[in-house]
């Protein structure tokens, strides 16, 4: 993964995620999209370490907000963060193209 | 509801500041919302425990990356450490479930033997650790009265002793009496027969003791004209007043005396001395003859002042007993004052027990440590291509010893959960197996509970346990993976070999020792069973009854037809009276003189002392009811009764200790008796075993019949066909029918009654419960041989491949084998058997009639034990004979 434009796929799944949920993208919110639409559970730990790299990278913006009564971190997804998703997207694509067809065969003959 | 803390505040400490609050508010902030309203309390919690837990790994490297960033050092060494240790638990918790059959052994095994320690130690912490739960009660002190010229002392004292004691000594802040006995109680329920106790003024003040309800006793109350008076127990409070708040100035009947409650002891008092009273009574002058100094029949109890040592209070009571020699030289001739804590009174017997029981515990679980590390030593064997690695690539043996050591404690966690909670119930379920009387004598046992301090010691034996096991194969592990590339690795397996057999060594040696001691306590038990008490407990039942009445007429004709109507039962063969039962306690004893000249060849014989006896009161049947032979003269007749010349039989300790063994026709006196009338000696009889089992020598008995001189007391023995207890119901009706204001009570057969005696009571529960440790220990030390017998074999199967292609005969590789596994276990035994020699003595107190160094309880051990080894070797033996060399050459 390091610093390049690559995205790890639980990175995906919370940039995703970040995107899905728009003014509403907090940590305890990000967690659960996460886990109700991919069905996968997840601690709010790896979240918040995941978003904190997201961070690092300028993938994402974090901003405090204190209104709702307690200390929240909304994040939006930066031009970048948009940009490597859509990179990342198109490059699974490339990969899968043509796969389809090859894969359902391979598995009439096992 | 609010989240479970401790997760909680765990998750904030490890969190870098910056997102601290943000997270643990989402999470606060889901567990509130969405989790707890839609699940159960328990499920809910569950739920924040493994967000928290799971989180702990993220919150790490969201450290990292805060880190990084600053580019700075790492944080603080703390928090570096804990991440390394998480991550070593994480693996071994990891490796533990992957070998699930190593984590079940080591589980059960570690909880076998934490369960044995922790639930002695529970036990031995609440009787022997804890105070008596009174006011200082480090201050407070037993005063017993002992008199070496007498033979049978019992420590009491007189009551004018004790108003001496208490007068004339400077070191006490008081001195308090206490007697014991029982009650009719009538006016509530059915009557029933309760055990009380009699207490002087200030008794309760003395223990620090205030009665939860109404009043203490007072100076009026001891009086012998004041209106009679009874503080109850909590316990009989709640049983028998149904917990009444207004049950003091309420009156019930005590032996027929209408008495007054007046108070009511606190829910948490207790005093094992007297550990059945429910009902406490003021102990009154009167009736324990204040003007004579000869009955000694009460306990005193007293309350050092501050400063005061036990040695300068003995001094100080000595110089008044030695007063009571010159004022009173027939009965004080040589009086001392011996001192001792109160709790050393109560516990002092049971401090062995506990001790022995308590070394015993601790050697199972040295057993089971040597045991799993033999495992994990050869479980270091499989693993040594990992540690090779680990080590090849920077891995320094400290940090190999620290992971290795972190996975022993996560294999230990189960194991010892497990033991702690075994050991809660073993000793509960113990403590309930008490006979009640034995139960009531020891202190905190009522309210039996596990303390702070006890779980404390349990989590310790644990770690210590877990490092114990753990250290030894570690660091055999860690140091392969230094050498294995110079030394190969045949070398690394011998060794590891060697060091398992020690282990083996260890647990047989224990085995050898715990064994003993049982074996010990087994014949010790086997031979109080079987020794003969002088009369025959087969079909004998005996049960109580105490008349109300005290006239002689009213209770000499009670007592004929509570015979007749008894004897008249059928399958009843004989029944007759005592008015204490053999093996229950020392009882009444009396000082006796030789009245007149007497016939050639009598006179005292012996020293002076032996002019105290045991007495009895029997009717005339007792003995042949008892199986007791007699050896002279006559038995006692019906025709022994008031008004005809006093007659007493001897038993033959007196006979000969007293008059040479010819006794018959001498006449002696007893001062203690109104009139002092002269008993001629008209018969001997067998001996019989008057106060307990346990006791080695018989002492003199003076039997006088019931015709003669009438007691209060009735006991009754009764010699039956078939299993005495069958008989009880008919008793009981029988006795009701002749008064039904006189209830039997305490109905049992003898055996039963020596069974439950203290005597077999303490030995069997010791040889129970180390005859259990040392059941585990053999299997343990046997698996253990049998798993490095196996292993030998396994290792060694190209070497014998070969050797039987070369045309080695298989009895030649079978010896060879043995030899290899028999050799520890013969060190095994031999240790053990020195380490038993040296500790059986501390079985000594417990023994009876068995040597402590018995070589015949040791050489059967030794005998076992070898069998056991023998067996444990066989099949690793005959796997070795039947290798195929075919196949074991093909390994090569």
């Amino acid at each position: 993964m390091g610093s390049s434009g690559f995205l790890g796929e639980f990175e995906q799944l919370v940039l995703l995620a970040v995107v899905r949920l728009g003014q509403d993208a907090y940590g305890m919110r990000i967690r659960r999209e996460i886990e109700h639409r991919a069905g996968r559970s997840t601690s709010i730990g790896a979240v918040y370490a995941t978003l904190d790299r997201l961070e690092a990278k300028g993938f994402v913006r974090a901003r405090d907000d204190s209104s709702g009564g307690r200390a929240r971190r909304f994040f939006g997804v930066s031009p970048t963060g948009m940009d490597a998703l859509e990179s990342a997207r198109e490059l699974q694509a490339r990969m899968w193209a043509g796969l389809r067809t090859r894969l359902r065969r391979a598995g009439r003959k096992a | 509801m609010t989240p479970p803390q401790l997760p909680r505040r765990l998750l904030h400490w490890l969190l870098p500041g910056d997102v601290r609050e943000v997270l643990v508010g989402d999470l606060d902030e889901e567990f509130e919302r969405h989790v707890a309203p839609s699940r159960s309390r328990l499920s809910a919690r569950a739920w924040y425990w493994r967000q928290a837990l799971r989180s702990v790994p993220g919150a790490f490297r969201l450290r990292r990356q805060a880190r990084g960033r600053a580019g700075g050092p790492r944080g603080p060494r703390i928090q570096w450490l804990v991440e390394q240790i998480l991550g070593d638990v994480r693996y071994g918790v990891r490796r533990a479930i992957r070998s699930p059959s190593l984590l079940a052994t080591v589980t059960l095994t570690l909880a076998l033997g934490i369960a044995a320690a922790t639930s002695v130690f529970a036990l031995t912490r609440v009787v022997l650790l804890r105070p008596l739960p009174y006011a200082s009660s480090d201050r407070l002190v037993h005063i017993s009265e002992v008199d070496s010229r007498r033979l049978l002392s019992s420590g009491t004292v007189s009551h004018v002793d004790f108003r001496d004691y208490r007068a004339q000594n400077s070191t006490l802040v008081d001195v308090c009496a206490f007697d014991g006995g029982s009650r009719m109680v009538t006016g509530i329920g059915q009557p029933d027969r309760v055990p009380m106790a009699e207490v002087t003024e200030g008794f309760f003040d003395l223990l620090g003791v205030r009665p939860a309800l109404g009043r203490d006793f007072d100076a009026a109350d001891v009086h012998p004209q004041s209106p009679p008076v009874v503080i109850i127990t909590d316990g009989a409070w709640r049983r028998r007043f149904g917990a009444d708040p207004l049950v003091v100035g309420q009156t019930i009947g005590l032996s027929g005396q209408q008495t007054t409650i007046v108070g009511v002891l606190p829910r948490d008092f207790e005093f094992p001395l007297r550990g059945l009273a429910e009902l406490w009574l003021p102990l009154r002058s009167a009736e324990v003859q204040p003007q004579r100094r000869y009955p000694h029949s009460i306990d005193i109890i007293g309350r050092l002042r501050p400063g005061v040592s036990v040695a300068q209070a003995t001094a100080d009571l000595d110089v008044i007993a030695r007063r009571f020699a010159s004022i009173d030289p027939q009965d004080h001739p040589a009086t001392r004052t011996a001192i001792v804590s109160l709790s050393d009174k109560v516990v002092g017997s049971v401090r062995p027990i506990l001790l022995v029981l308590l070394g015993a515990a601790v050697f199972v679980l040295i057993v089971a440590c040597a045991n799993i590390a033999g495992l994990l030593v050869g479980r270091g064997a499989a693993r040594l291509h990992e540690i090779e690695i680990r080590s090849a690539i920077g891995a320094s043996r400290g940090r190999l010893i620290g992971q290795l050591l972190t996975e022993s404690l996560v294999l230990a966690i189960p194991g010892g959960v497990l033991g702690l909670l075994l050991g809660q119930y073993a000793v509960r379920l113990f403590v309930l197996s008490i006979p009640r009387a034995q139960r009531a004598a020891l202190p905190h046992l009522a309210s039996f509970s596990i303390d702070s301090l006890t779980v404390i010691v349990s989590l310790a034996l644990v770690a210590v346990s877990m490092i114990a096991f753990g250290i030894l194969p570690a660091w055999q592990a860690a140091r392969h993976g230094d050498r294995t590339t110079l030394h190969g690795r045949g070398t690394a397996d011998v060794r590891r070999l060697r060091l398992q057999s020690l282990f083996v060594v260890a647990q047989l040696a224990l085995a050898v020792v715990l064994l003993s001691g049982s074996g010990l306590m087994g014949r010790s038990v086997h031979r109080l069973l079987t020794t003969s008490p002088g009369f025959v407990t087969d079909g004998l039942l005996t049960a109580r009854v105490n008349p109300s009445f005290f006239d002689a007429p009213a209770v000499s004709a009670y007592h004929q037809r509570l015979i007749e109507r008894i004897g008249a039962i059928p399958g009843i063969l004989g029944v007759a009276t005592v008015n204490q039962l053999p093996l229950s306690g020392p009882g009444n004893n009396g000082t006796f003189a030789i009245a007149g000249s007497s016939p050639a060849g009598g006179g005292l014989t012996g020293p002076a002392k032996e002019s105290t006896t045991a007495v009895r009161t029997v009717s005339p049947e007792y003995f042949a009811v008892m199986s007791i032979p007699l050896q002279q003269g006559r038995a006692l007749s019906v025709e022994d009764r008031r008004g005809r010349p006093p007659v007493v039989l001897v038993n033959e300790t007196f006979a000969a200790s007293v008059f040479a063994g010819r006794p018959l026709g001498h006449r002696i006196v007893f001062p203690f008796l109104d009139g002092r009338p002269t008993w001629e000696i008209v018969g001997v009889v067998g001996d019989e075993q008057i106060a307990s089992l346990d006791r080695d020598a018989m002492v003199p008995v003076v039997y006088f019949p019931f015709g003669q001189v009438l007691t209060g007391d009735i006991n009754l023995v009764a010699r039956t066909s078939g299993d005495p207890e069958m008989y009880i119901h008919s008793i009981r009706a029988a006795a009701m029918a002749v008064d039904p204001n006189v209830p039997v009570y305490a109905a049992e057969s003898m055996n039963r009654m020596i069974a439950d005696s203290a005597a077999v009571f303490r030995r069997r529960s010791v040889l129970m419960l180390v005859g259990g440790f040392a059941v585990a220990a053999v299997l343990l030390a046997a698996i253990g041989l049998y798993g490095v017998l196996a292993q030998t074999v396994s290792h060694r199967t190209r070497e014998i491949g070969v050797r039987m292609a070369l045309g080695a005969r298989r009895g030649h590789v079978a010896r060879s084998i043995l030899g290899r596994a028999l050799a520890p276990a013969a060190a095994g035994l031999g240790i053990g058997m020195a380490v038993a020699l040296v500790l059986t003595p501390a079985l000594d107190t417990l023994l009876f009639q068995v040597p402590s160094r018995d070589w015949v309880t040791l050489g059967l051990v030794l005998g076992f034990l070898a069998i056991v080894a023998v067996v444990a070797c066989i099949v690793p033996a005959r796997r070795a004979v039947r290798i195929d060399p075919v196949v074991a050459l093909r390994q090569l």
